[in-house]
């Protein structure tokens, strides 16, 4: 039993660092995000650069760092988005039943059709890439889990003692939703938003480094290694630092959001 | 309890212990039972939920999770199954002890032909073709009074009712004659008619084919339908050991009294249905001295402290109170 | 007989659905699509010359069927930047891309499910414990860094397949296999390992069942019961995860296809969103989606042959 705590120290202890050098980012970077050496191009790891430099001779750990703000604030919202919209819809296809829901679901499915990363594509492709619309698209695609997870939440409280009394009571059907049932099904939501961050990153990740996501001037662990991809001959070192920024956030919330349901397991 | 193993007996548990370890510490399901089976008896093990009776059957077939401590010997036919390697009682399970279990549905294989189901047991048993392994079955089959054997073979377990999966899965369990079935509430999941139907079954295997059969239970009535001899446990422990009708119309322990009371009577309308007060002790609480003591309206001081002994009482009837004998 | 009817009948609703959704993303949103694919300084010639071909002139429910049963016959409308049919453009890349997902899905079933099955059996010995955090870290990484890797390690700097590029089948099959390996490779490992626990997870489950503790009472080893019973009953629900394992792949193959420059549907994809060739965009779009819920379709029919608890109904 102990052994199960393990998911969920980890996935904590990855992200508080992760999160730990995003905060210091936004004060500090050992260099300048944009400042170039001609010099010094291509660097490998050393004292001085302790993840080499890139083409520009800039230096790659502050470029990770700032690329970390972006990955936690693309996760961050996108996931609020995602998650509010997709509550929202879940609750009311899980709790009103009927037509609606199987509407609403047939609509999920559908979206559910679409590859994460064929949807993100459709999306820039009709409104422009960018931070703002990269956000968006990933906010959308992650509807349909949440919509999911909160509809059999409902569909399985509805059916309990407590909610039958808060009807026979005279309770409005919102505040039955909301007050009543909705904190029941809080600890899976919060599970899906953990799986939801690190399916975020991945899909920000994917849709920067084919040049549709983040654009420069702002920073992206993606982009980074679609940069580095070209220049590998000259120097391999470019291309490990982002990418495995990118396993680390990712595994950091997939070992939280396991860590979570662990307990959860545990608890019933 | 000194008894050298005479020809009748088939089965020789002697100080048997099963605790399990887990994080929360060794939890003690089966505190030091012994008891006999004989040739060609049915030997009814009756007890509350927990008691530890089922957790006795799985052992007896070493089928116990790994986090399983034994201790003690289980002689089967001059071997010890308690320390047996896992390669002696495997070629032991199917062959000579079998077993049938409560939930006729999950216990059989939903996406075998029941008829194959039966099959595997002599193909890994016996040395038959094919064609020879086939007519088994159906003779098998049509042993244990399922219509129309030979289209039956070939349905799903979940195209059958539940009376004819219990069949099968008995089946099952005598395709190879063992000596020993051990039957774990086998009735408990099945309408009433068809309980009178296997339990007679049941007798017919025994009677005919010459298997005994542990038979587990909860419910009295049962047991003394069929059932020729009678062991009460409590708590992990074995209380009270006697031929059936003695049992019934004698019993000599605080609980074995206090359960055939609890049997409602058909003339008992009107009043009260009695309930042995108290609650059984859990599997973690440490017991000192007899495990029914406060529950118990004999108990006196010794009983706290002491753990009684079994008593004889004649005709292979024993009981481990210090007033066995003297309770009514 | 019933029930396939039914399931028929969700598919079709289905792809329904999602054409609509493409048409409406696609024709309706962008605002005025002339402009949009003429540029605002286009002259009244040139719009309404477009306008008229693309019937935009007509109502909108007479555009849609138009657009539906243009699908049916295969007519996806016409590109703007290789002034072909989108049909022909992607049939071209097809072999590519299908290659591609195929090869990935025949790793993705050789290498999780097995790894599954011994991640279970050993499951709380060292075997399965590592096999767990392997997959993990599996899951994690991105595909497109998998391949870039993959590229310079065998690509670059061994130099046993060429790095990037694709050579026909036609031309020569073991060539074409070596291009396609390692981007298979990347596409498979986050799936392969989403169903090594998904396997582990299901044979589990199944241990737990009272029919396995039975065939254990028959004398049978462990091997014999977990894959002579055990597996079978495990790996029905794999097959419903493998719907999504599609979707995965193809989603996967449009990224990988542009880390090994791989000449697939994908990168034409990619290629089109770049110039804004919206008609070529929303074929592929359309093309690759009813690609995945026909799959899940199959996969679905598959499910309800193997299973004989659903044959009766």
């Amino acid at each position: 039993m102990k052994r199960k705590r393990v998911s969920l120290y980890i996935g904590i202890s990855i992200i508080a660092s992760l999160l730990a050098m995003m905060l210091v980012s936004l004060f500090y970077t050992p260099y300048p995000v944009t400042e170039m050496n001609r010099n010094e191009r291509f660097a490998p790891p050393s004292a001085k650069h302790p993840l080499g430099t890139d083409n520009f001779g800039r230096d790659v750990l502050s470029r990770i760092m700032k690329g970390s703000q972006t990955a936690f604030l693309v996760g961050l919202i996108a996931v609020s988005v995602g998650g509010i919209f997709g509550v929202i819809i879940g609750a009311i296809a899980g709790y009103f039943g009927g037509i609606l829901d199987e509407f609403i679901m047939r609509l999920m499915d559908a979206m559910m059709a679409f590859p994460g990363i064929l949807f993100a594509l459709m999306f820039v492709s009709i409104f422009g890439v960018g931070i703002r619309n990269t956000i968006i698209a990933i906010g959308i695609m992650s509807i349909p889990s949440f919509a999911r997870i909160t509809r059999s939440g409902f569909i399985q409280h509805k059916e309990f003692e407590y909610v039958k009394n808060a009807r026979v009571k005279g309770v409005s059907n919102l505040r039955i939703m909301f007050s009543h049932i909705f904190p029941n099904v809080l600890s899976p939501i919060i599970v899906a938003a953990s799986m939801g961050f690190s399916s975020a990153v991945l899909s920000e990740a994917a849709l920067s480094y084919l040049g549709l996501g983040i654009q420069p001037p702002d920073p992206s662990w993606g982009r980074m290694l679609n940069e580095s991809q070209s220049f590998i001959a000259l120097s391999p070192w470019y291309t490990i630092a982002p990418g495995i920024f990118i396993t680390l956030i990712v595994l950091g919330f997939n070992f939280l959001g396991d860590g979570i349901a662990d307990l959860q397991d545990r608890q019933q | 309890m000194e008894r050298t193993i005479s020809e009748g007996t088939l089965l020789q548990v002697r100080d048997l212990k099963i605790s399990f370890t887990t994080v929360k510490g060794d939890l003690p399901a089966v505190r030091g039972i012994s008891f006999d089976i004989g040739r060609n008896s049915i030997v009814g093990l009756v007890g509350e939920s927990g008691c530890g009776k089922s957790v006795t059957a799985l052992a007896i077939m070493r089928l116990l999770p790994s986090n399983a401590q034994l201790s003690g010997t289980i002689d089967f036919s001059g071997r010890n199954i308690v320390a047996m390697h896992e390669e002696e009682i495997r070629k032991l399970r199917g062959s000579e002890i079998s077993m049938i279990f409560q939930e006729p549905l999950t216990s059989l294989n939903p996406l075998w032909k029941v008829g194959r189901q039966i099959d595997e047991n002599l193909k890994m048993h016996t040395k038959m073709s094919g064609g020879e392994r086939f007519r088994s079955v159906i003779d098998i089959m049509r042993d244990v009074g399922l219509p129309d054997p030979e289209r039956l073979y070939h349905k799903y377990p979940h195209e059958l009712s539940g009376g004819m999966r219990q069949r099968i899965a008995i089946a099952i369990a005598i395709a190879c004659r063992p000596s020993l079935i051990i039957a774990d509430e086998p009735t408990t999941a099945l309408d009433v008619t068809i309980q009178a139907q296997i339990l007679q079954l049941l007798k017919d295997i025994n009677r005919e084919k010459g298997s005994s059969i542990i038979f587990i239970s909860h419910n009295f009535g049962i047991i003394r339908e069929i059932c020729t001899s009678v062991c009460v446990m409590y708590a992990g422990h074995l209380v009270e050991v006697a031929p059936t009708e003695k049992l019934f119309c004698g019993p000599e322990h605080p609980y074995t009294i206090g359960l055939m009371k609890a049997i409602p009577k058909i003339d008992s309308k009107g009043r009260e249905l009695y309930d042995i007060p108290g609650k059984v002790p859990s599997i973690t609480d440490a017991l000192p001295g007899c495990p029914f003591e406060p529950r118990c309206e004999y108990a006196f001081e010794r009983c706290k402290r002491e753990l009684p002994q079994f008593k004889a009482l004649g005709d292979q009837h024993e009981s481990r109170c210090f007033l066995a004998g003297e309770l009514r | 007989m019933y029930i396939y009817l039914r399931k028929l009948f969700a598919m079709l609703a289905t792809v329904f659905l999602v054409s609509m959704i493409t048409f409406i993303t696609f024709e309706i949103i962008p605002g005025d699509p002339v402009l949009a694919r003429l540029g605002v300084d286009a002259d009244e010639a040139q719009i309404r010359a477009l306008s008229e071909e693309l019937g935009l002139d007509e109502p909108l429910s007479k555009r849609f069927f138009g657009w539906i049963t243009g699908l049916f016959t295969g007519d996806l409308g016409q590109s703007i930047r290789y002034s072909r049919p989108v049909s022909e453009l992607i049939l071209d890349r097809l072999p590519v891309t299908l290659s591609l997902a195929l090869i990935s899905m025949a790793l993705i079933v050789i290498i999780g499910v097995p790894l599954g099955i011994l991640s279970a059996r050993y499951g709380d010995r060292l075997p399965g414990i590592s096999i767990s955090i392997v997959s993990q870290i599996g899951m994690a990484v991105p595909s497109f860094w998998t391949g870039i890797i993959l590229m310079y390690i065998f690509g670059l700097t061994l130099r046993w397949v060429s790095p990037g590029g694709y050579t026909p089948w036609s031309v020569d099959p073991v060539e074409a296999f070596k291009s396609l390996l390692l981007p298979a490779v990347a596409i498979a490992l986050p799936s392969i390992a989403t169903v090594t626990r998904y396997t582990r997870n299901t044979v589990m489950e199944q241990m737990k069942n009272n029919y396995v503790r039975l065939a254990f009472s028959k004398g049978l080893k462990m091997n014999a019961v977990l894959f002579r019973h055990v597996l079978k009953n495990a790996l029905i629900p794999v097959i419903t995860v493998l719907g999504m394992i599609t979707a995965n792949i193809l989603g996967g193959s449009i990224v990988i296809e542009q880390v090994f420059t791989l000449p697939g549907v994908g990168r034409l994809l990619i290629n089109a969103i770049s110039v804004r060739d919206l008609p070529l965009v929303q074929g592929m779009v359309l093309y690759i989606s009813l690609v995945i819920v026909v799959t899940n379709f199959l996969i679905d029919i598959v499910y309800t042959l193997i299973d004989p608890r659903i044959k009766l109904r």
